[in-house]
């Protein structure tokens, strides 16, 4: 729904062309930017909501995890390495992301774009990290038909990355409006909008490299 | 805010290898404690830095919003845990 929000948020752009140069002078002028507290409100609610459906796949993760025998196997399947890379490189994406909207606040458009692209790489990397992850699983015959742990886990991964797949599509999105518009008080509330999804991507994938890897880890032993 | 991304990023890479090299290097059961810990520190650190998240530049509906989601999902986990756990004991 709030991606159908948006959506109809950035048609609305396009039209309003006019409205925007007519505005844009006295954005210049005083070179702050004042962001729609509307929209930022409503999208922390969506993010809370997301917040509780992660709970509730965390919540089924830990219940299932007691109770199914292959988690004997989590040893083999957990390779720690590849999840340090990972992490590095979510964290990395976050710190790219927030000098990108340094730079927004300067009113550096370039720099903006740049930040952005190394952003968007960064996270693809990161998704094809993660799919490695997840077919070398399939390939040894870890399937989520095995076992209820594998099904939770799977979900669990999955919708992390699906809704990094997500951020990285509206990253591009950004990325073509900033070339088309430069720094607007527009898209000020988007990129506000965005920071908060990224980052609360992270946040995420913090709570799932720990509850999920280290712990499943240190449970073997 | 320039400042505060590099200090974001420097503290989360510390509390991102620390618990990664402790359970890789030695794997004892109350580690679990301890990575937790350092989860909690490393999801302040983000707030703090990353989020840009002053109590000054928003409203008090976005903390009220953020309590009553951490009640909900506190409420969902424990919940779930307990009663499955005590579905399994008397299973037992």
């Amino acid at each position: 729904m709030t991606y159908i929000i948006n959506i109809s948020g950035f048609m609305m752009i396009w039209v309003d062309q006019k409205y925007k140069l007519e505005n844009e002078n006295s954005i210049n002028m005083n070179n702050t930017y004042i962001s729609n507290k509307k929209i930022l409100l409503g999208f922390w609610l969506y993010l809370m909501s997301d917040c509780i459906i992660f709970a509730v796949m965390f919540a089924v993760y830990e219940v299932l995890i007691n109770h199914s025998y292959i988690a004997m196997y989590k040893q083999e399947i957990f390779d720690l390495s590849v999840v340090l890379l990972e992490t590095i490189i979510l964290l990395f994406s976050s710190f790219s992301f927030s000098m990108s909207m340094v730079n927004f606040l300067k009113n550096k458009n370039q720099l903006v774009i740049g930040w952005l692209i190394n952003t968007f790489f960064l996270g693809l990397s990161f998704i094809f990290i993660e799919c490695y992850d997840i077919f070398n699983l399939l390939v040894h015959n870890f399937t989520p038909q095995r076992s209820g742990f594998f099904s939770a886990y799977f979900t669990l991964i999955g919708l992390h990355g699906i809704h990094i797949v997500v951020a990285l599509i509206w990253v591009l999105v950004m990325i073509l409006q900033l070339i088309g518009m430069g720094c607007s008080n527009f898209l000020y509330t988007r990129m506000k909008c965005l920071g908060l999804f990224w980052h609360f991507l992270d946040i995420i994938w913090i709570c799932i490299f720990t509850f999920v890897y280290l712990i499943g880890v240190i449970g073997c032993v | 805010m320039e400042f505060d991304n590099y200090i974001g990023l420097l503290l989360s890479m510390i509390l991102t290898l620390i618990p990664f090299f402790l359970v890789m290097l030695s794997c004892f059961k109350n580690m679990i404690v301890v990575v937790i810990f350092f989860c909690l520190l490393q999801i302040i650190v983000h707030f703090r830095y990353f989020f840009q998240f002053n109590i000054n530049n928003y409203d008090i509906w976005f903390i009220i919003f953020m309590i009553f989601t951490l009640i909900v999902i506190l409420i969902i986990i424990c919940g779930s845990i307990w009663i499955m756990y005590n579905l399994h004991h008397n299973l037992m």
